[in-house]
């Protein structure tokens, strides 16, 4: 059953933000031309939007309407009888010379509005409420479709949210959507449609796709960002270099270590990038906690763990090696004897090339050397920060202060109470991680590790829902 | 990022969705084989072509994901080391397959001969046979019911998948292969697919250790004569007898001849003597028919079952979108939006009409009333109409509505004295469009009357955006105007709400009022001798305090204005704040107003940045005065102005020294005077003002030099920009 495909024309007066809100809800950033100038769009296209590769929303940017006060003072002079039909003078004006003249953006415009089901009126708030708006509503009013007013710019300081409001209402325009087209802002995007929804019965279900359509996507980028931390995590945790007794070659091998954690983590953080098309230009409106794509301050960077306000622990390893723990070889007897035998057998059943190793290099005295508790932490802090800017994306910059505070609570649970037992886990299966060989690579297919990445993603999930303030869906969701 | 597809391509893929066949299982393997592939290796492979037709073969991302794994470079490769490793678990269930019947032969001769002469004691042999393969399938029904998950990891059929999977990587280490293995182990790990198929493993094993019995059993009893007797020391013989026909009944019920009681009575070991024929026939029938009732038979059964599970497990098996290899795909494939095109073109028409411009603008005659009305503005926060000395307005009010356009029209038609000019005040946050330029057209058409426009909420502008934004705002209303006649001098930017001195002149310069001193630099004089008294004042090198002393005398002159210098140099020092971050933005301000070439110089960059913190300073001095006798506690401002001025010299940190002090403070009070202009020209003033000369002040005298050479300079500047 193939649902009715909706068209929607973009209208209002010029440079109030039509194509960046086109450009928001297609999300594509080349879309049309925006600048500060009058008169930027001079011609009416369209884009469609797809759900599962069907097109169900065509939307069209129109030109600016600039001189309304004019129009509607000739329209009013088409009427010539009093009992003619709004539609008729319409459709008279736009047969007229003066629709290719003087007036030619403004009939493009109406055009295109006689042409679609729904209007949506891109107001920007910093404005006054002057006559002209009048005259541009009254004339829309006149074209007998629904119209629904997008207000801009309402993150702005010069805002004049309520007065537009005010003056919406009192030419009887309650369904207004708050949109601001300069932060992006999704959940703006669902009232949007919903909004539509309450005007557009024969719509229903078009939207309805739409909107779950989108709800599916952010679910899914969400659970795909997760999956990425969880595996970064057990990578990074699970790391373990083995260091001979005598010392040799152990400034090597740290700085060994430190460089394919860092170049670990660049990963994981180019792939969330890429994963929530992030451009370099967004950089600027953005307020994320990168620069540029990388990490301000190197991860062992002891300002690092200030900056998070994480504390560096204890006990610093021999020589003060910042991020780093050297263990002696407990083979995971700090865990417990319980665990450890399970270990053993597990070892035996799967790895028992690696583990035998490990045993006759423990018998040896060698030492492992492996990332710290602190510096596990500040990864975990600093990648769900990232994470979370990123899904913040979603939210009017009102929000996103309280978002911010949420967060840092959600994060706390990471910077003070005990790791998660996964970690923990993942610290006795050094071949859990990936960042040594091809070798660990294939033996990440291992189902031991990814029930514990399962886990962990669960548990990630979980705090970033804290950060956002949702709550978790009912089980049988999307 | 969505995808340009142009209209007629739009609806070819909308109108027909080719038929869609079912995807099968192997080809989502493949996906997943991909997947892991491209996770390890990079994403090198990355194919548009693939891309392209995987857009065209539509559906869902499922479907799509599929089609590009199989149009993709890698495919051929990943798809012949699935096959082989199908090929090699297949090798290694055979082998197993003729290990178990070897087994199962093994044990059955062991079982039955292991008697040696004389009686055989039947319910060990049926122990020996079947034992195991209960307890075996008893753990199998256990673990299917209570724990699914488990059963890929501990069970037979566990062991030889690990086994399977621990020997095609001794064989293979490509990337390839690495993928193939990773991706059926990671699925058969995880999915009903993967403990199905173990279980079919499993059953089948057991079926040829079971098959493998039976054979050697029938073989054995039909070669050999066996005697079969049973003991007890627990049971009593009805109770044994009772538990014989209820394991009878099976076989009993398959055909087999089973003992009857008498027999089983007649069996019991201690009761030799001939045996007859038809007893041992019936005890093997016991045997065999148990062997196929309880061992062949459930075993084919759930083998069979297990194999149906297999196909159903298989044709419901879906790929997990949500991974991260798949949805950063989500966009090229299943795209959100796509383009539709351009539907209404421009035709040009209009913008032709807006270019006649040109000829000759009419002249501001010399006497006579002007007129002032404010379009779609609200009245502004200094007096309106604005306090001109010398000019006497008629104020037509504010225009806003068709109505309100007509009155004006109307009034200026009837006035009784011919203006000389209309002036009208439009907003430069507003965007200029035609409606107001049609509005202003008609009113110099239809009264003769020169028309000029002002545009005021600069600030507004300002506070928005940079200063680029401004320029080119102004640039805007002035090309727009220029189609009306009204040339780009007559247009020009005066900020209402932040009037002061030098904007009030450029207003009437306009209508060259006369009798209006340009520009009075009376304030600057002030400024340059309070820099010489405090210079005075100090013994050597200035202290903080001291500094900050003489920015605050500067900015008192100033006081009326604070609103508009203070709003360009983004001074906000509040309280509580990171004082960092508060002087370094008002520095960074500052410094962004020098011109390039003084900000080349480090020693013109530390003043720069010193003049704009300290300005802060004196700002927040202003507003509470009593801050200044905390002004000793605030012990991190030294250092927070030494993080500031520091990091504006790449080469080294210039000595805070007398030349930069004064040179900090006249920027300062420089500032001041020009506040309330465009950056753009006041960038452009301090750049006249400021020769490149890198003398070193030492001397009070010298001092007094400069800066009455810097007022000389600013005079100079000021009459060029006012004649401008």
């Amino acid at each position: 059953m193939s649902l009715p495909v909706l068209k929607v024309a973009v209208v209002g007066h010029t440079n109030t933000g039509k194509t960046s809100l086109l450009r928001t809800l297609t999300r594509d950033a080349a879309f049309g031309e925006v600048s500060n100038r009058p008169s930027t769009t001079r011609h009416v296209q369209g884009a469609c939007l797809l759900v599962d590769g069907v097109p169900l929303v065509e939307l069209y940017d129109t030109p600016g309407l600039e001189d309304s006060i004019g129009l509607l003072e000739h329209l009013d002079g088409l009427r010539v009888d009093r009992q003619m039909d709004w539609i008729v003078v319409l459709r008279r004006f736009l047969d007229s010379a003066a629709a290719h003249g003087a007036f030619e953006q403004e009939a493009k415009a109406l055009r295109q509005v006689l042409a679609s089901d729904v209007a949506l009126y891109v107001i920007d708030v910093r404005d006054r409420v002057l006559a002209k708006h009048r005259d541009e509503l009254e004339i829309l009013g006149r074209c007998a479709k629904p119209v629904v007013p997008v207000l801009n710019f309402v993150v702005s300081s010069e805002a004049r949210t309520a007065q537009w409001r005010e003056h919406l209402a009192r030419v009887n325009m309650h369904a207004v959507v708050e949109f601001d087209t300069v932060v992006l802002n999704e959940n703006g995007e669902q009232r949007l449609f919903e909004k539509m929804q309450t005007l557009l019965d024969p719509f229903r279900a078009t939207l309805e796709a739409v909107i779950a359509d989108r709800i599916r996507h952010r679910t899914g980028l969400r659970h795909a960002a997760t999956d990425l931390l969880a595996d970064l995590f057990i990578d990074v945790a699970a790391y373990r270099v083995t260091l001979p007794a005598d010392g040799r070659n152990n400034a090597a091998a740290m700085e060994s270590l430190k460089r394919l954690v860092r170049e670990r983590e660049q990963c994981c953080v180019d792939a969330l990038l890429d994963l929530y098309q992030f451009r370099p230009d967004d950089y600027e409106a953005e307020a994320l906690p990168i620069d540029d794509g990388q990490w301000g301050l190197d991860l062992f960077n002891p300002a690092s763990l200030r900056q998070f306000g994480i504390r560096a622990g204890g006990g610093a390893a021999a020589g003060g090696i910042a991020g780093l723990a050297i263990d002696a070889m407990t083979g995971g007897l700090t865990l417990g004897a319980a665990a450890a035998l399970g270990a053993t057998l597990g070892a035996l059943w799967s790895s028992s090339q690696t583990h035998g190793k490990r045993l006759a290099d423990r018998a040896r005295g060698f030492t492992e050397l492996r990332v710290n508790d602190a510096t596990l932490r500040l990864l975990a802090v600093r990648q769900l920060e990232l994470v979370q800017a990123l899904l913040r994306r979603g939210h009017a910059s009102q929000d996103k202060i309280r978002l911010k505070a949420q967060s840092a609570v959600a994060r706390k649970v990471w910077k003070t109470q005990q790791l998660p037992v996964m970690l923990a886990e993942a610290k006795v299966h050094p071949e859990w991680s990936r960042l040594d060989s091809a070798e660990s690579a294939a033996n990440a297919g291992d189902s031991g590790r990814a029930a514990a990445k399962a886990e962990l993603a669960k548990l990630i999930e979980a705090s970033l829902r804290e950060g956002t303030g949702e709550t978790p869906p009912a089980a049988g969701g999307t | 990022m969505p995808l340009k597809l142009n209209a007629s391509e739009a609806f070819a893929t909308t109108a027909a969705q080719p038929a869609q066949e079912p995807i099968g299982f192997s080809q989502r393997l493949l996906a997943e084989a991909v997947r892991l592939h491209e996770d390890a290796q990079g994403l090198a492979g990355d194919d548009p072509q693939a891309d392209a037709l995987a857009r065209a073969a539509g559906g869902d991302l499922e479907r799509r994901l599929v089609t590009r794994a199989r149009a993709l470079a890698m495919a051929p490769a990943l798809s012949v080391a699935l096959r082989q490793l199908r090929g090699a678990s297949r090798w290694a269930v055979a082998i197993g397959l003729v290990m178990a019947i070897m087994a199962g032969a093994t044990t059955a001769q062991v079982a039955l001969g292991s008697q040696g002469e004389g009686p055989v004691n039947f319910f060990w042999v049926l122990g020996s046979l079947l034992g195991v393969h209960t307890l075996a399938l008893l753990i199998w029904l256990m673990l299917m019911l209570l724990w699914p998950g488990a059963m890929t990891t501990g069970s037979l059929g566990g062991m030889a998948l690990a086994l399977g999977r621990r020997i095609s990587r001794w064989l293979h280490r490509e990337p390839v292969q690495v993928a193939a293995v990773r991706a059926s182990a990671s699925i058969y790990a995880r999915n009903p697919i993967g403990r199905w198929t173990l279980s079919a493993i499993s059953h089948s094993l057991w079926l040829a250790f079971l098959s493998g019995c039976l054979v050697l059993v029938i073989f054995i009893l039909s070669t050999k004569q066996y005697t079969f007797a049973w003991e007890t020391t627990i049971l009593s013989d009805r109770t044994y007898v009772a538990l014989t026909r209820t394991l009878a009944s099976a076989p009993a019920a398959l055909g087999f001849t089973t003992p009857t009681a008498q027999q089983i009575m007649a069996s019991h070991w201690t009761r030799q003597g001939p045996v007859a024929g038809e007893s041992r026939e019936a005890w093997s029938g016991l045997l065999v028919g148990s062997l196929v009732a309880y061992g062949l038979l459930p075993r084919s059964l759930l083998l069979i079952f297990s194999l149906l599970a297999v196909q159903r497990a298989g044709r419901r098996f879906r790929l997990d979108i949500s991974l991260p290899g798949y949805a950063r795909l989500r966009p090229r494939l299943l795209p959100e939006a796509q383009d539709i095109g351009i539907v209404d073109a421009d035709t040009g028409v209009a913008n032709g009409q807006r270019e006649e411009g040109g000829g000759q603008p009419l002249p501001i005659k010399a006497a006579g009333p002007l007129v002032i009305l404010g379009l779609e503005i609200e009245p502004p926060q200094t007096h309106w109409p604005p306090l001109l000395q010398g000019v006497e307005w008629l104020d037509l009010g504010f225009v806003d509505s068709r109505g309100d356009r007509q009155r004006a029209l109307e009034q200026i038609r009837v006035a009784a004295i011919p203006p000389r000019a209309i002036t009208v005040v439009c907003s430069l946050a507003a965007t200029p469009d035609r409606g107001t330029r049609s509005f202003i057209h008609d009113l110099q058409t239809a009264s003769h009357i020169p028309v000029v426009v002002v545009l005021t909420e600069g600030q507004r502008l300002r506070l928005r955006g940079d200063a680029e934004q401004v320029a080119a705002r102004i640039e805007d209303w002035r090309r727009l105007l220029h189609t009306t006649q009204v040339p780009g001098e007559r247009v020009i930017e005066v900020d209402l709400d932040h009037l002061t001195d030098a904007s009030r002149a450029r207003l009437a310069s306009l209508f060259g009022v006369a009798g209006l001193v340009p520009v009075p630099v009376g304030r600057l004089a002030r400024s340059c001798t309070l820099i010489m008294e405090h210079i005075e004042r100090w013994p050597g090198q200035p202290s903080l305090d001291e500094q900050v002393e003489l920015h605050r005398a500067i900015a008192i002159l100033y006081r009326g204005e604070g609103q508009s210098w203070q709003a360009l140099l983004r001074a906000r020092f509040q309280d509580g704040g990171n004082r960092v971050e508060q002087l370094k933005v008002s520095a960074e301000r500052m410094v962004n107003l020098l011109p390039a070439r003084l900000r080349a110089n480090p020693r013109w960059l530390a003043a720069g940045a010193m003049a704009g913190a300290l300005g802060c300073v004196a700002a927040a001095t202003l507003v509470a005065p009593a801050a200044i006798a905390a002004l000793p506690a605030w012990a991190g401002l030294g250092a927070a102005l030494a993080a500031v001025i520091q990091p504006s010299s790449a080469i080294a940190t210039p000595p805070v020294d007398l030349t930069t002090v004064v040179r900090s403070a006249a920027l300062f009070a420089v500032l001041l005077e020009l506040q309330g202009r465009d950056e753009v020209a006041i960038t452009r003033i301090i750049d006249q003002v400021t020769l490149a000369d890198d003398a070193v002040i030492v001397s009070r005298a010298a001092a007094r030099e400069w800066l009455n050479a810097l007022q000389q300079r600013l005079a100079l500047a000021l009459v060029a920009e006012g004649s401008s």
